[in-house]
């Protein structure tokens, strides 16, 4: 066996395999070690350099590291050997080159507050985390790898406190939202800028069509492998991402991705397979039949319509029933192969891998699959003992094919859960005429080819209303880094993010959206280059005071192109092309942005325990009015290690380490492009009712002056942000905590004013609005247990925020952001923040209404029926049920009160386990899937009908007033359909407490380092069994409290209609390292 | 050392690379302006969207309820139905639209343009229109923004004149027009103006037809106005050649919006034939009936709704020749000038020339136009009283705006106010958008200036 694996290696792998020949000149020095803990446990991914000399090495499994210095470098004089782990603090040495063999090894103590590690704070820029002045949460690859998540944002769940990521749903190329620290802006998607390697990347999500409808798309940093990433650094507040200046208002994720180190040659080959399935199913009723009124509401004549309600009689015993959410999954699976070979010399490092991950969903049928391939190359050289030059380029190519979602009466989930249970999806087309037949038009003659089914049989849907999409996705950049002083450094980087996205939506004749056939295509181009020039001077001044100074200036250019054209009417059923289609409507929107930019940093640090920062960063925006053509965000900060004041430089005792921090910053967000100016279009004049006339007659072209006014003077938003905390070490690093607070104003926020019309225009965008979030964020680590066989991490993260709306220019609410549907509008109300807004039912304290009466007419006394009732009691009039409350009003608050979460790990010999709980505490979610089918009969809750019910006891518990008070009435289809269905706009009853817990990760790993392993020609291999969101405890009675209909692209969250379930995995992993 | 210069070298090219970035890079051509929308429009342009606003202002939702309120059309289901019965509110966008894209602010623009390349033909063109639809404006809303409306920049909140003050400047505004237009300077837009086609003589007999329109809405204040509007007519539209007739064809987009509402929007069954207009021509044989409404599927003779009564199967629908998807809706007509003629000369004492022109406008009916048949309509033997003049007008206006004005001056035809009301509406509501935005908006008076009188029973 043995030969065959040495020889499928080398297949796999297409190199020789030549471990430890390196490059090494005869002549030169070998500086060889082991790094191990003070346990004598060899540590693996230790970073031994070579300080000034650019050189260094990585240890393998066994702990064990080899540094090449060439002839020429080793002249026998003294350097400094650094050692750096993340986890364990840097070790230094001095030695002194000389040809030959010099033998160094480490012991390194932990470092659980990961003091003197290295931070990226920003463009070009670094320093060591106790020098930080505000929070900067990193989160490194063991992290990441063990999340076992394809797209990056999902891996941060749950990571740093304050940070939150909804996943849109568990679907194969869904997008996953993020956000830190609250809602700052009325307008975009409020999520960070994203940067890898110094490059902005864009992280945009572009539904093919609506997002309330379309297929989902993921967001687009999910074409970064997460494989391929050495460290997350997340900048939350304004003065950590200040020097991004008018693209960080919702901060910046820094991503640096991994790097070869000289040495031998290292492979790693690891792959994983999951099986997926559904975490919640929405259970529906099986005990009544299609009709209304309990008569049945079936029909058996060619082309008839047939009720579309579940209200029918109760089904005879034995009547076959359908379970309509099962039926439409099954166990879905995904695996992902990735492949890395890094190494290097003296001079050059590589890093070079390739991955697939394919992702089979839990969806049945052939289109829900989402597969990437992805390649990376990253290397440097040192051209000069002072010159070092850099480069890295990747790409990937993402393929998937999805279904309309939500909203979509074309779509799966809103005609398969309304169906009634009675009725048989399967065959989806009918035997007699191959046409596609529904519940609600189950027998279709061949007169019906271009006939709505009213909503379409979800197989159909499935097989015959495909969505696709292909995005090749490039990012790169070279970087050079130039040392002519050893006080002086200067780097340049200059990169692209370029991706080209196609996608596809094609409806079948007789599919209800489109009875005639559509073909829908987007293409989408974005391109951003970036380039960033820094200078850095550091100084001694004394023994107690060094310093830095960094200038820079950069330049970033983002360009992108969307063309989207809808074919309507299909001329042939196949295939889906344009070509194939009577009309075609196209539009198309380009864009591009140009940036230059000039900022500047110093540090100042004193006595080793104070540290200063200040820093500015000036904008000018091709996105800014031409009037504020500049902008600028200053920065400063403060940290102090008070207990190196008290001499406590050891980290010993009870309080082990302390630092208190301060933080001030400013940062921005820019205009929405070209929204500064007045333009002219087309127009479609119409007087409020359907009939319309286009501004284009008898061939001739119309052009209108658009409704919203230019504004020159509009400038970018700007977040005031300040933060202060405490970091602590106890019981000689033995625990760890942090406390963070902080509060941000948001000024100067983009809205959309009225107009009187009679000044021409209906609108203009002001910078008029602010908001205001504060909060609290704290971190609790404990280390009960580190001996050499068995440790023992325990620790929590915990986050409060409020977002308080401050003044919107004088209006009282705006509806803000995506996610709309029916009447629960996500709108920011002043005093209030961005909640879900319409119609609820009458209640003390809540209902502003005046003049409100009962159904019978009758006048309502709320003052008197409420006098001594407490705040939100419900008024209930003589029948017994409650009053609609005609005008809109806040309904629901989806910002969570709290979130946190719980992880812990134990290392065990070989063995490690680990578990991650994540809980989100209060936030509404909009459950209007729920909402829907209670109307149409067919959920779980509607199977109790024409029962005796009584507001408040036993049926929408809670106060009640009001003269029918302890009244019981009929529960049927009357109230559910009615005054308790959301189609009467009442979208109250359906706002759920979106509470959750969910098990994110557990995990046990296994690392074979024996002769076993290295018989089969490797060094190591590590097997790992995870579950991923094994479980979710919640009372939401949808699918998933975790989820929302527009995925990554809305403001505001929470928002469920039909939406797509969630997923729950077990992943069985392997990796092979030599 | 010679490494040292080689590298110094290299890096001091990098900021090189980018030595052309400044003002210009912010200031590049797609960075500035728009790459998906125009920012600058012709003349031409404009007009073509400014004619089609214009055909919707007048032919869309103000002439529905007009229709209703002057009971040639009744509202049979909800919103219309409350409508008709005056339950009115600001919620109609109707008042909005003289002034915003494809009104006010882009005939200023071409007004602007063309007084700058001197093609007065094409500035008067544009006062004409201008003129007309302020004018309409006060009609219907009173006292409302003109001197200083859609002026943004410098007013951004426009102040209400005084209706009288509206109708002078409306008046002076058409003197201009006219002027431009006698000087024959220019080549104005063309056969893109799809009305007249560019022709200016047509565009001046318009102009002082609606002069002559204007100066009646002013004559129940001061009946000195008669002797001007007559003055005007007899400048006026001088054929049928000559009417303003809305631009519509069968191509989607550009269909008659009474073909869109009756018949193929989602609120088909909202408007139904008016009790009053077909007892009224059925009382008086009037061939206008079968021209104006159609027969009701399951019924056998013409039968109009009362003002808001419930749809019934029986109920008249307007003419299928009216509900022609490119049916061209008259809006100035040489019928109604005719009429203003004869109006005038009646209250100026000239019965018989009175008399005399209200037979030749009911002669003009014998031959067909684009928008009626040829009818055959017997001459009404004098004395003429205005109640004759007045009907004839009332008839004739079917489904215009200038019907409820003519009402609201002359209270004629004695319409009885639908629901038990005392009057019918002398006026729209301000609309609530212009009332949350502007703080110059007088309170809603329950008649316009020019109207001091209600009328009802």
């Amino acid at each position: 066996m043995r030969p065959v694996h040495k020889l499928m290696l080398t297949l796999v792998l297409g190199v020789g395999v030549s471990p430890g020949v390196g490059f090494a000149q005869q002549t030169g020095t070998t500086i060889v070690g082991q790094v191990t803990t003070g346990n004598g446990v060899p540590l693996q991914s230790a970073a031994v350099v070579v300080q000034g000399m650019g050189l260094g090495g990585v240890t393998r499994d066994n702990g064990r590291y080899t540094i090449e210095v060439s002839a020429a470098g080793s002249l026998g004089q003294q350097v400094t050997l650094t050692v750096r782990l993340i986890g364990y603090a840097p070790e230094s040495v001095q030695i002194t080159l000389k040809p030959g063999t010099i033998t160094q090894n480490f012991n390194l103590k932990t470092n659980p507050l990961r003091l003197g590690e290295i931070v990226v704070t920003g463009a070009g820029t670094s320093t060591t985390r106790e020098k930080l002045g505000n929070v900067i949460n990193t989160v490194d690859s063991a992290v990441i790898a063990k999340s076992n998540e394809t797209n990056l944002v999902n891996a941060l769940s749950a990571k740093a406190p304050g940070v939150t990521v909804v996943s849109e749903s568990g679907v194969p190329g869904s997008s996953a939202y993020i956000r830190i620290r609250g809602i700052k802006s009325l307008s975009g998607d409020g999520q960070p800028l994203f940067v890898v390697d110094g490059v902005p990347i864009d992280n945009s999500t572009n539904v093919n069509g609506s997002s309330l409808t379309g297929a989902n798309t993921p967001n687009r940093a999910s074409d970064i492998n997460p494989d391929d990433i050495a460290s997350v650094d997340i900048l939350k507040g304004a003065a950590a991402a200040a020097i991004y200046g008018a693209r960080a208002s919702n901060g910046v994720i820094l991503i640096t991705t991994k790097s070869g180190h000289s040495g031998p040659t290292r492979y790693t080959l690891s792959s994983s397979y999951s099986v997926d399935d559904v975490n919640h199913a929405i259970p529906l009723q099986t005990k009544y039949g299609q009709g209304s009124n309990g008569v049945a509401g079936a029909c058996s004549t060619p082309d008839c319509s047939a009720a579309s309600g579940s209200w029918g009689p109760a089904l005879a015993p034995g009547t076959p029933v359908y379970d309509h959410f099962g039926e439409l999954f099954h166990t879905g699976n995904s695996a992902n192969t990735h492949l890395t070979v890094s190494g290097g010399n003296d001079r050059t490092t590589f890093y070079a891998s390739g991955g697939r991950a394919s992702q089979n969903g839990v969806v049945i049928g052939p289109n829900n699959y989402y597969d990437r391939t992805d390649a990376r190359l990253k290397a440097t050289h040192m051209v000069f003992d002072n010159l070092k030059i850099g480069g890295n380029i990747s790409f990937a190519d993402d393929r998937g094919a999805s279904i309309l979602r939500g909203g979509s009466v074309s779509g799966l989930m809103l005609g398969g859960l309304r169906t009634p249970p009675d009725f048989n999806q399967f065959p989806y087309l009918s035997t007699t005429t191959g046409l596609q037949r529904s519940y609600r038009f189950p027998d279709p003659s061949p007169a019906s080819l271009t006939r709505s089914r009213g909503y379409d049989n979800p197989l159909f849907a499935l097989y015959e209303n495909p969505s696709t999409e292909e995005t090749n996705r490039t990012i790169a950049n070279v970087d050079a880094t130039w040392t002519p002083k050893s006080w002086l450094t200067m780097k340049e980087n200059f990169g692209g993010d370029y991706f080209g996205d196609t996608q596809l939506t094609g409806e079948s004749f007789t599919a209800s959206e489109s009875p005639l056939g559509l073909v829908r295509r987007a293409d989408l181009m974005h391109l951003q280059i970036d380039q960033n020039l820094i200078a850095t001077a550091t100084h001694t001044f004394s023994s107690n005071f060094n310093g830095s100074l960094t200038v820079g200036n950069n330049v970033n250019s983002r360009r992108g192109r969307e063309l989207d054209v809808t074919g309507n009417n299909l001329i042939a059923p196949a295939p889906f092309t344009l070509n194939n289609t009577v009309t075609q409507i196209g539009t198309e929107y380009d864009y591009v942005i140009h940036a230059l930019s000039y900022f500047g940093e110093a540090s100042l640090d004193a006595y080793n325990q104070l540290y200063l920062s200040a820093a500015l960063r000036n904008d000018g925006f091709s996105t800014f009015g031409a009037s504020n053509p500049r902008a600028s965000y200053p920065k400063a900060s403060l940290a102090w290690t008070f207990t190196n004041a008290l001499g406590n430089t050891e980290h010993r005792g009870l309080l082990s380490y302390g630092k208190v921090r301060a933080a001030y910053g400013e940062t921005g967000k820019e205009p929405n492009v070209y929204s500064t100016l007045a333009t002219l279009g087309r127009a479609t004049f119409a007087s409020g009712y359907t009939d319309q006339l286009s501004s284009t007659q008898g061939g001739y072209g119309g052009l209108v002056t658009s409704g919203t006014q230019g504004n020159n003077n509009l400038k970018p938003e700007r977040q005031k942000e300040f933060e202060t905390g405490l970091d602590v070490g106890l019981f000689n690093q033995m625990a760890d905590a942090g406390l963070t607070y902080y509060v941000d104003n948001s000024t100067d926020v983009i809205l959309s004013v009225p107009r009187p019309s009679t000044t021409g225009f209906s609108a203009q965008l002001l910078n008029g609005a602010a908001i205001r979030n504060k909060g609290w964020e704290a971190t609790l680590n404990v280390r009960p247990v580190t001996t050499a066989r068995l440790t023992w991490d325990i620790g929590a993260q915990w986050a409060q925020n409020e977002t308080r709306v401050l003044s919107l220019n004088g209006a009282s609410y705006l509806s803000a952001g995506g996610g709309t549907f029916s009447e629960a509008v996500p709108s920011a109300t002043v005093g209030g923040t961005f909640a879900f807004r319409g119609l609820g039912y009458v209640r003390c304290g809540v209902t502003k209404s005046t003049n409100l009466k009962d159904k019978a007419g009758n006048p309502i006394d709320l003052a008197t029926a409420c006098a001594g009732a407490p705040n939100g009691a419900m008024y209930i009039s003589a029948s017994g049920f409650p009053v609609n409350d005609p005008v809109n009003r806040v309904i629901g608050d989806p910002n969570p009160h709290w979130t946190g979460n719980l992880h812990s790990d134990v290392h065990f010999g070989k063995w490690e386990l680990s578990a991650l709980l994540d809980h989100k505490q209060g936030g509404m979610v909009a459950n209007m899937t729920v909402g829907a089918l209670n109307n149409f009969g067919t959920s779980k809750v509607t199977e109790a009908r024409d029962v005796m019910r009584t507001f408040g006891t036993d049926f929408m518990k809670g106060p009640t007033v009001g003269p029918g008070k302890g009244t019981p009435v009929s529960i049927g289809q009357s109230w559910y359909t009615g005054l308790g269905s959301i189609y009467s706009g009442l979208g109250e009853a359906f706002m759920e407490d979106g509470t959750y817990t969910k098990l994110r990760e557990v995990s046990v790993t296994y690392s074979l380092t024996g002769a076993l392993v290295q018989r089969a020609g490797f060094s190591s291999a590590d097997l790992r069994i995870s579950g991923r969101n094994l479980h979710t405890w919640t009372k939401y009675t949808g699918m998933d409290p975790e989820t929302n209909l527009a995925g990554a692209d809305a403001l505001v969250q929470g928002y469920d209609f039909f939406n797509m379930p969630q997923t729950r995995s077990i992943v069985f992993a392997i990796s092979l390292n030599r | 050392m010679n490494q040292y210069i080689r590298s110094a070298a290299l890096a001091a090219a990098v900021p090189v690379l980018f030595a052309g970035c400044g003002n210009d890079f912010l200031k590049c051509a797609e960075c500035i302006t728009s790459p998906n929308a125009p920012t600058a429009a012709t003349s031409t342009q404009r007009l073509v969207a400014v004619q089609a606003k214009l055909t919707q202002f007048l032919n869309g939702n103000l002439a529905r309820v007009v229709s209703m309120w002057m009971q040639q059309m009744a509202g049979t289901q909800l919103q219309y139905q409350s409508q008709d019965l005056y339950v009115i509110d600001g919620g109609s966008g109707d008042f909005s639209m003289p002034y915003t894209g494809g009104g006010l602010i882009d005939l200023r623009a071409i007004e602007a343009s063309s007084s700058a390349s001197g093609d007065k033909t094409f500035q008067g063109i544009a006062q004409v229109i201008e003129a007309w639809e302020i004018g309409t404006v006060a009609d219907v809303w009173g006292d409302v923004p003109y001197s200083q409306a859609a002026k943004a920049d410098s007013f951004p909140t426009p102040v209400y004149d005084p209706q009288k003050m509206v109708y002078d400047s409306v008046l002076a505004t058409l003197d201009k027009a006219i002027a431009n237009l006698n000087s024959s300077g220019g080549v104005g837009p063309g056969s893109a103006e799809i009305v007249y086609r560019g022709n200016a003589a047509l565009w001046l007999q318009l102009a002082h037809t609606l002069k002559a329109r204007f100066y009646l809405h002013l004559a129940e204040r001061d009946p000195s106005n008669y002797a001007k509007a007559l003055a005007e007519a007899n400048q006026g539209i001088a054929s049928n050649a000559a009417d303003y007739l809305t631009y519509q064809t069968s191509n989607a987009n550009e269909q008659n919006d009474w073909y869109q509402f009756q018949l193929t929007g989602t609120r088909t069954g909202f408007e139904r034939a008016g009790k009053y207009q077909v007892d009224l021509l059925k009382s008086i044989g009037d061939p206008r009936l079968a021209e104006y409404y159609q027969i009701a599927a399951g019924a056998t003779g013409y039968i109009g709704a009362s003002p808001g009564q419930d749809l019934a199967g029986n109920m008249s629908n307007v003419s299928a020749k009216r509900l022609a998807p490119d049916y061209r809706q008259p809006l100035v007509t040489y019928n109604e000038n005719l009429l203003i003629k004869a109006e005038a000369l009646f209250k100026l004492g000239n019965t018989q020339a009175a008399l005399d022109t209200l037979n030749k406008e009911r002669a003009a009916w014998g031959v067909s136009t684009p928008w009626h048949s040829a009818l055959t309509l017997t001459p009404v033997a004098g004395p003429v009283a205005l109640t004759d003049i007045m009907r004839e007008k009332y008839i004739t206006l079917f489904q215009n705006v200038e019907a409820w004005n003519d009402y609201k001056r002359t209270c004629l035809p004695a319409l009885v106010p639908a629901g038990g009301a005392a009057t019918l509406p002398g006026r729209m509501l301000y609309t609530n958008s212009e009332r949350q935005t502007n703080p110059n908006v007088p309170t809603d008076p329950i008649l316009n200036w020019n109207d001091p009188a209600a009328c009802g029973s």
